[in-house]
């Protein structure tokens, strides 16, 4: 998709062409070239300065096939290609959505043809006997909470089986904002301040969000401009969880007070400086299916109901 | 103006405006929606006048 010519005022702050985009916390106005520069330099910037990628590091990328995987991998296979440190596999996780996952596991399989990545799909049917369709059918429980638990597993399962040091997953800005929002609402301070980009040696495989430092709003617009963007499902499940209200109250606080979810990621990350001592939770191995857990039975075994 | 909504409706708007404008008007949060002006990606606060085609693609969550 090309820039526009409207008008004199809106062109870009670095070469004077037809802007796409005003940036949120700058204001700067940039072009498609130079939007995709910058946003690509932000995100390896990030993955530097949090020193996310060592050499030898096999990356295990979630991808879904939906816009922030995508950008994910688009971003990671760019930023390999130049330094040759750590490889990529991409693995998907088939949920068991009807109706929803087929056309973006299809995306996904694409995508990762395309650029040549070592590609996996895995599902809870494989892995637990059952799918999320079953699990919620007829039940009063909350699908994405119950899916995030599952999907977490499916990936630490995954990054076992196929050797990977790390997991990338497609968090954007506006996620971990509405995360900060949802734990304070939950008075979660454990979670608040929960670090898991260093993982525990023995235990959880270090996690890294690349992209925590790209709203949503800029990754759709790099992967219209990069003609990567597909307009697919939205999630059959994603209008039952707390998250949804929290992400449209946020929407219109940031409208009307521009910097909010910015705030909101400044003042986490001042309160993890601020705090010489972390909230430790105790850890144990689950006694049904031995991974590691904040109780004596894993969440996921007390969803599957294995107790 | 014509516009043409997430959900594929269309409105058609005779006046020239901001598009932001033009969307809280409509009822609908800026913030919510990449906006494509005859073809081409542009910021929102960019005007729009009656011969223009306006599309709007939601920020959907997931992926």
């Amino acid at each position: 998709m090309s820039a526009s010519g409207t008008g004199s005022e809106n062109k870009c702050g670095l070469c004077g062409k037809p802007a796409v985009i005003r940036l949120s916390n700058s204001k700067i106005r940039l072009c498609s070239g130079h939007f995709i520069e910058e946003a690509e330099n932000r995100v390896y910037a990030h993955i530097r300065n949090n020193e996310m990628i060592s050499p030898g590091d096999r990356i295990l990328v979630g991808l879904s096939g939906g816009k922030d995987s995508t950008a994910l991998l688009l971003m990671l296979h760019s930023y390999l290609s130049d330094f040759k440190e750590a490889e990529l596999v991409a693995v998907t996780v088939d949920e068991g959505i009807s109706g929803y996952r087929e056309e973006t596991v299809e995306a996904a399989v694409n995508l990762a043809s395309e650029l040549g990545i070592e590609h996996h799909i895995i599902s809870f049917d494989e892995i637990f006997d059952t799918n999320l369709d079953k699990i919620v059918a007829g039940k009063d429980v909350r699908a994405c909470s119950v899916c995030g638990v599952l999907r977490r597993r499916a990936l630490i399962i995954a990054a076992k089986r196929f050797g990977a040091t790390k997991i990338a997953t497609g968090h954007n800005l506006d996620d971990e904002a509405q995360s900060v929002l949802m734990n304070l609402l939950r008075g979660d301070l454990p979670t608040l301040m929960q670090d898991t980009s260093s993982g525990y040696p023995g235990y959880f495989i270090p996690r890294i969000k690349p992209l925590s430092v790209l709203f949503e709003k800029e990754i759709i617009t790099y992967l219209l401009l990069r003609d990567f963007y597909r307009d697919l499902p939205e999630c059959p499940y994603a209008g039952t969880a707390m998250r949804l209200e929290v992400r449209i109250m946020l929407a219109e606080l940031e409208q009307r007070h521009p910097g909010t979810k910015g705030h909101l990621m400044k003042f986490q990350e001042t309160l993890k400086q601020s705090c010489s001592e972390k909230p430790k939770g105790k850890f144990y191995n689950c006694r049904i299916c031995g991974e590691i857990s904040s109780s004596e039975v894993c969440q996921v075994c007390r969803l599957l109901k294995h107790e | 103006m014509r516009i043409i909504l997430p959900d594929k409706s269309i409105k058609n708007i005779s006046s020239s405006a901001p598009i932001e404008e033009i969307l809280l008007g409509l009822g609908l949060n800026p913030a919510s929606f990449i906006v494509v002006k005859n073809g081409s990606v542009v910021p929102e606060d960019v005007s729009a006048g009656e011969d223009d085609e306006i599309k709007l693609i939601t920020i959907s969550h997931g992926g």
